[in-house]
């Protein structure tokens, strides 16, 4: 058999034993062990079982992952967002979906703290749909909203689908964070014109509650600051050349933990509480980081990645259609895995054929970003809605595929601006100090 | 009854190491990178081998804290198509998928133990603060044996499903 069958069969098996509810990380890993076994033999194998972990493990650039994900686990802990959200409700509140509009702020400041779209979705669930459903709000659109919002966390800096392309591909992470910011805000006003849009045609989805005044308004306004505060270090920092992105994680980590402790939100329960969440997390996507790269060195051995990217690269000549093929190709593949699988098992593949066609690598993380979030909200795989789905359980969970699909219009209208568009993502990479 | 209770203590152990060993290197990374950061800018005097001392930090948070990572089931899997199916068939097909993990997860211990044993022949230590690096691979085999206790524990409990029908409680 020709090495690029035994690359079929592998990654059909790793599919089959994917939705045989094998844990990911092991699915690829124990598919590229035997397929490394098949093609060098038992010692080759077991060599590469012993020292990818490590040289993973082993890594600091991988120290952003576990530190950003402590940081957004000690904000949540502190309820940062929840203050946020209160005060931007404030503002926001009084007009048709202003509620959900809300949400959507909310959740792209508390994305800039956590770049993990699930733990942002949970977190506004559980804040937001009981104040929503008491001013007859419809679950369909507070869901839809909760659960769009959340994949802001996926752009707005730091994000978990853009430090992962950052160092797969040797791309600087501060510049892909910052990539990121335009099209995130372009985001969060498509999602404010499509909520203000429904709520015009049917006022009942969303009506505006009663309006606050200034004096409200502004006593909501300081609980804000925390977030802002921190999304101002990591981002400026960032920006002006101060930290590199694992410095930035850490330090923000401190000063979450001096916010906290100041502002006396937080105690040993929760602090322990974040710890632990964090540790899960964290190991989670390095366990999936080693599996797949074992899987990745036993496709290499095939040399089916030089095969596939021969296949795709010959399909056109054109820059622009080749990142329009490739983002339905991760819109596809989103719908079946999350972000961090889609994006270590395909880069190897797409991305020397995205260079050798002259894509910058920056346009080419953002698009595949934005196209792999559409995954996470549509159905079979949509893990998005299936967490939410485990939280809010008296809503059944087509109303909340349906409640998500006008979102995933406009999600797909700015994966049409960000191909045609590149200085939406290249803009402020290019401005930005310390290049 | 005594598995059960094996089960537990298993389990409570790997919470505790995960909060105590893998936790606690984590936020010493957290104080490192800050303490670095100001020495850097405050006293132009960063902290020596720094990059080295966080990836042994981070190799020893992860290590300790995988294995409870497998007790408490956050790794990503894909159920919506097995859940169609009776208690005893997902017993069943979790019962091999999960035999298979075990395969990888013994596989890589042997191996991470045995290249522990070479680095610590050849007396290798980091760049420029020197320190050994061979505990930290023994640390990370450890981290696969436990990984493989936990599945251990997982197989029981599938097996018993699939044989009687029902939960073993």
């Amino acid at each position: 058999m020709s090495p690029t069958g035994i690359a079929c069969i592998g990654t059909i098996l790793g599919f089959i034993l994917v939705y045989l509810r094998m844990p990911v990380a092991f699915a690829f890993g124990f598919v590229g062990f035997i397929g490394i076994v098949f093609l060098k033999g038992f010692h080759p194998a077991l060599a590469a079982l012993g020292t990818i972990p490590y040289s993973i493990m082993g890594t600091y650039t991988f120290t952003v992952i576990p530190l950003f994900t402590l940081m957004g686990y000690l904000a949540f802990e502190s309820k940062f967002a929840e203050e946020f959200y209160r005060g931007i409700r404030g503002w926001l509140g009084g007009t048709p979906g202003g509620l959900a509009s809300a949400v959507v702020v909310g959740n792209a400041a508390f994305g800039a703290c956590t770049g993990d779209s699930i733990s942002a979705a949970t977190t506004f669930t559980a804040m937001s749909l009981p104040q929503m459903r008491k001013y007859g709000y419809s679950d369909r659109l507070s869901l839809g909203a909760v659960c769009a919002g959340s994949v802001l966390a996926q752009l707005i800096p730091p994000s978990f689908a853009f430090i992962l392309f950052g160092i797969i591909t040797e791309t600087s992470v501060s510049r892909l964070f910052m990539a990121g910011i335009i099209p995130g805000i372009i985001l969060v006003i498509l999602y404010f014109a499509i909520i203000y849009l429904m709520c015009r045609i049917n006022p009942g989805l969303g009506p505006p509650i009663p309006k606050m005044n200034w004096r409200e308004k502004m006593l909501g306004t300081p609980g804000m600051w925390s977030l802002i505060v921190i999304m101002g270090v990591i981002i400026f920092g960032l920006y002006f050349g101060v930290f590199t992105p694992s410095e930035a994680a850490g330090v923000a980590v401190l000063v979450v933990l001096i916010l906290s402790l100041v502002r006396r939100k937080i105690n040993w329960e929760s602090f322990r509480r974040a710890l632990e969440e964090t540790g899960l997390t964290a190991c989670m996507v390095f366990f999936i980081i080693i599996g797949i790269q074992v899987f990745n060195l036993f496709l290499a051995l095939t040399g089916a990645h030089i095969a596939l990217g021969n296949m795709i690269g010959g399909l056109t000549d054109s820059p622009t259609v080749m990142l329009i093929i490739l983002s339905a190709v991760y819109v596809i593949l989103g719908t079946a895995f999350d972000i961090a699988s889609i994006t270590l098992l395909t880069l190897p593949i797409f991305f020397p054929v995205v260079v050798n066609m002259g894509i910058d690598p920056i346009h080419f993380g953002v698009t595949s970003v934005v196209a792999s979030t559409i995954g996470t909200l549509s159905p079979p795989f949509g893990i998005i809605i299936f967490a939410i789905s485990g939280v809010v359980r008296d809503v059944p969970i087509y109303t909340i595929f349906r409640g998500v699909y006008p979102f995933i219009v406009m999600i797909s209208i700015l994966i049409a601006l960000v191909v045609f568009i590149p200085q939406l993502s290249l803009f402020l990479p290019g401005v930005m100090l310390g290049n | 009854m005594l598995l059960s209770k094996a089960e537990q203590l298993f389990n409570s152990l790997m919470r505790g190491m995960h909060f105590w060993l893998g936790m606690s290197a984590l936020v010493l990374l957290a104080l490192l990178t800050t303490i670095h950061v100001t020495g850097r800018y405050v006293f132009d005097q960063p902290v020596p081998g720094f990059v080295e001392l966080s990836t042994l930090l981070q190799i020893t948070a992860i290590s300790m804290a995988g294995p409870f990572s497998m007790v408490y089931g956050r790794h990503i899997a894909v159920g919506f198509l097995l859940e169609r199916f009776s208690e005893r068939v997902q017993a069943v097909v979790s019962f091999i998928t999960y035999f298979l993990c075990l395969i990888f997860t013994c596989s890589a211990a042997w191996q991470t133990f045995w290249r522990g044993c070479s680095l610590m022949r050849r007396a290798q230590t980091t760049e420029i603060v020197h320190i050994p690096i061979w505990p930290f691979s023994y640390l990370i085999s450890v981290c696969w044996v436990l990984f493989s206790v936990a599945i251990v524990f997982k197989l029981i409990r599938y097996g018993g499903i699939a044989v009687k029908g029902g939960i073993q409680k």
